[in-house]
């Protein structure tokens, strides 16, 4: 049997599963009913738990890192100083787009672990010609 | 991976090979997503029990997350 290749996940596919009201929330729910192994970045973990505090309440936010910590196949890469400077980096490169630390840490991963797919609705995610699932 | 053979309508086939390229994936690939999309979830695993946990109302709520999260720009 073919080993199933790492795919990085970022906030907007995290959001789409959880979303029902989003117009991916049907791909996403498949997706992650049977993940291959998935990586993303402590910044896509911050963002969600923000996007949850911002848009809902305190109850739902920790619901999501509940979510967070349920999804055995997830890794999450630590955003420390090493990150920061490489992020950083991509950021400056791609000045004319409006790159998060949270997209330019998900380009390192992909582009460290050899990532070649990328569960996202966002189009940042694919400056680096990585397949993005939609 | 299992292997296996379908037959497609010519006219399918042109458009599944223009899709495929511009998405920048195999046609087999691009067949494996279409097929993943259409089947039904079916998963007892923990973290399912969340799937459409919320409901914004927002069919591009995954899309507009950096507005909700960093705010807009004036």
């Amino acid at each position: 049997m073919a080993r199933r290749t790492e795919c990085y996940v970022d906030t907007s596919a995290l959001i789409a599963f959880l979303d029902r009201s989003d117009s991916y929330h049907p791909l996403f729910k498949r997706l992650f009913s049977d993940p291959p192994p998935l990586a993303t970045s402590a910044l896509v973990v911050a963002e969600g738990h923000g996007w949850f505090l911002r848009r809902y309440d305190r109850r739902r936010a920790i619901q999501f890192l509940g979510f967070i910590d349920d999804l055995a196949a997830l890794t999450v890469q630590p955003f420390d100083a090493a990150a920061l400077s490489k992020s950083a980096r991509l950021v400056r490169k791609f000045a004319d787009r409006d790159l998060t630390l949270a997209d330019a840490h998900g380009l390192v991963l992909i582009g460290e672990r050899r990532i070649r797919s990328c569960w996202s609705t966002d189009r940042h995610l694919g400056l680096t010609g990585v397949s993005l699932v939609v | 991976m299992i292997r296996t053979q379908i037959s497609l309508e010519r006219n399918d086939y042109t458009l599944v090979k223009r899709e495929a390229k511009a998405a920048g994936v195999s046609v087999a690939e691009y067949v494996r997503r279409a097929i993943r999309q259409a089947l039904p979830a079916c998963s007892d695993a923990p973290w399912m029990r969340y799937a459409g946990f919320v409901e914004s109302g927002n069919s591009r709520s995954s899309r507009t997350i950096d507005d909700v999260v960093y705010g807009t720009k004036d």
